[in-house]
C-alpha cells in the first residue's frame, strides 16, 4: 500500500482505537517504519483522541488517588527488600549449593578412600588370619612334637637319607603300648609327577606299608605294627604300591 | 497536552511524583472505564488497578510506538473488558435481573449517548458516526461487535470510524466553522422539541 492508501483506508484510526488484530497492528508498525512521516499523521489522531478523552473526563472518587499512590508506594517498598532479599537469598542459595557440592565431593573422595582402606584392611586381615592359622597349626604341631619327644612311651627313630635326600629329615614316633605311630617329615622335595612317598616297615622279613605322604611336612599318623625291625621310605607310582620299589629307596634305618 | 513530564516520571522511577500522572489522566481513563462497566465502585477499583498496572509496566512503554495516553488507555480498557468477561460481572448481572428493586441497576452494554454532556463536541457528530465512535472508543467494542450491535455492515463501521475522526479533527482544529453549524443545528433541534 502507498502512504496515501494507508491514510485513506482508516487503518491508522483503527490502530489508535485498539480495534486491530495483532497481525494488523504489526503491519501498521512496519508501515510506520517504512514511511516515517506516517507517524505525524498517527500522532495527530492519537492527540485528537486523547483530547476527546480528556474532554469527556469524569471525576473519579477522591479517595481513589490516595489509594493508587499508597498501592504504588507499597509496591515499591515490597519490591526493594524483595529484590535485595531475593538477590541475597539467591547468593546464599548458590553458596549453599557450592558448599554442598564441595562437601559431596569430599565425602565421595573420603568414602572412596575409606572403601579402599577397608578393602586393604580386609585383605590384611585375611592374610593375618591365614598367617595366624598357619602359626597356630605350626605351634600345635610343635607342641605335639615336643610332647612326642618328651613322651616316655614313644620310641623316636630318625631315618637317614640317601645322597639326594641328605637335607631331608624324617622322624618316626613309635608307641607299642598304645599301638600308635607318627611320622614327622621335614624339607622333603616335591616327589616326581604321578608319584608319592611311601613308608614301609619290615616285620618278620616282610615289607609292610604303614602310610604315604606328599612331603609337605607336618605330623602324619602311620599304621602301627608290632615287631618292626626297619623303617624305609620309597618313591612309588600313583597313590602307593603293595610292594616297595627298592630301586627308589630314599631313606631307611634299622630299629 | 505535553506528555514529556509524565514520561520522565515513569522512566525515572520517581513514584513520589506519580500523583502528577494520575492528576493528568485519571479523569479521562475513569470516563472510559465507567462508560464501559457502568458501576462507580467497580470503575473506581478498575481505575486504581489500571494505574498500578501502568506503574508496574512502565518500562514497557515505548514512546516511539505512540503517545503515553494511548498506551495507558489500552491498559485501562483491557482491565475493564476483562471485568466484563469475568464471572463476577456475570453473576452480578444475574442477581440484578432477579431483583432489580434491591440492587443498583447495571444496564447492559450499549449506546451511552445520554451520558454525554450536551456540550460535548461529540454531540456535533452525526448520530451514526457518534454511536460507532462511542462504542469503539469509550466502550471497548470490537468492530464486529459494533456491526452486530448496530446491525451495520463491517465495512460501514470502519467508514464511520474514519469519518467520525475526520469530522472531530475539523471540529477541534477548525472549531469556529463547525461549531457554528452544529450550534445552529442543535438550537433548531431544541426549538422544535
Amino acid at each position: 500500500m502507498t502512504k496515501k492508501e494507508i491514510i485513506e483506508s482508516g487503518v491508522l484510526e483503527q490502530y489508535v482505537l485498539g480495534l486491530l488484530e495483532n497481525d494488523e497492528e504489526a503491519q501498521v508498525l512496519s508501515w510506520l517504519e517504512k514511511y516515517p512521516d506516517l507517524r505525524d499523521h498517527l500522532i495527530g489522531i492519537e492527540t485528537l483522541m486523547e483530547q476527546i478523552a480528556l474532554d469527556e473526563s469524569i471525576e473519579p472518587p477522591p479517595e481513589a488517588r490516595q489509594n493508587v499512590l499508597d498501592r504504588v508506594e507499597a509496591e515499591m517498598n515490597s519490591r526493594k527488600p524483595e529484590k535485595g532479599s531475593n538477590s541475597f537469598l539467591q547468593s546464599l542459595g548458590w553458596i549453599a549449593a557450592g558448599i554442598c557440592l564441595l562437601a559431596a565431593g569430599m565425602l565421595w573422595s573420603s568414602n572412596k578412600n575409606v572403601i579402599s582402606e577397608l578393602e586393604t584392611l580386609k585383605s590384611d586381615k585375611a592374610i593375618l588370619e591365614k598367617s595366624c592359622a598357619e602359626e597356630r597349626k605350626a605351634s600345635d604341631e610343635n607342641r605335639r612334637l615336643l610332647d612326642l619327644y618328651e613322651s616316655e612311651v614313644f620310641t623316636t627313630v630318625a631315618l637317614e637319607g640317601t645322597e639326594n635326600y641328605s637335607n631331608s629329615r624324617a622322624v618316626v614316633f613309635w608307641n607299642n603300648q598304645d599301638r600308635v605311630a607318627y611320622l614327622n617329615c621335614v624339607r622333603f622335595p616335591k616327589p616326581p609327577d604321578g608319584h608319592i612317598y611311601q613308608i614301609w616297615v619290615d616285620v618278620d622279613g616282610e615289607m609292610l606299608s604303614t602310610g604315604t605322604f606328599s612331603g609337605e611336612g607336618g605330623l602324619i599318623e602311620l599304621r602301627h605294627y608290632d615287631r618292626i625291625t626297619s623303617l624305609n621310605i620309597t618313591i612309588e607310582k600313583g597313590q602307593g604300591s603293595d610292594h616297595p620299589d627298592v630301586s627308589n629307596l630314599i631313606m631307611n634305618t634299622q630299629v | 497536552m505535553d506528555q514529556n513530564e509524565y514520561i520522565s516520571i515513569l522512566k525515572s522511577d520517581d513514584h513520589t511524583s506519580y500523583g502528577k500522572v494520575y492528576d493528568a489522566y485519571s479523569g479521562a481513563l475513569y470516563g472510559v472505564i465507567l462508560r464501559m462497566v457502568r458501576d462507580e465502585s467497580v470503575a473506581s477499583e478498575l481505575l486504581q488497578d489500571a494505574f498500578l498496572k501502568i506503574w508496574i509496566n512502565r518500562e514497557r512503554y515505548d514512546p516511539g510506538k505512540g503517545r503515553l495516553y494511548t498506551w495507558m488507555n489500552r491498559i485501562a480498557k483491557n482491565l475493564a473488558l476483562n471485568y466484563l468477561d469475568s464471572k463476577a460481572f456475570k453473576n452480578q448481572s444475574k442477581i440484578q435481573e432477579i431483583d432489580k428493586s434491591v440492587f443498583t441497576v447495571v444496564e447492559p452494554r450499549g449506546l451511552l449517548v445520554d451520558t454525554l454532556d450536551m456540550k460535548s463536541k461529540l454531540m456535533l457528530l452525526k448520530d451514526k458516526h457518534r454511536n460507532v465512535l462511542d462504542l469503539a472508543y469509550f466502550q471497548g467494542y470490537t468492530q464486529q461487535e459494533i456491526s452486530d450491535e448496530l446491525s451495520m455492515p463491517l465495512g460501514s463501521v470502519k467508514s464511520c470510524i474514519k469519518i467520525a475522526i475526520r469530522d472531530l479533527r475539523k471540529i477541534y482544529f477548525e472549531k469556529i466553522e463547525v461549531y457554528s453549524k452544529a450550534t445552529i443545528s442543535f438550537l433548531i433541534t431544541i426549538f422544535f422539541m
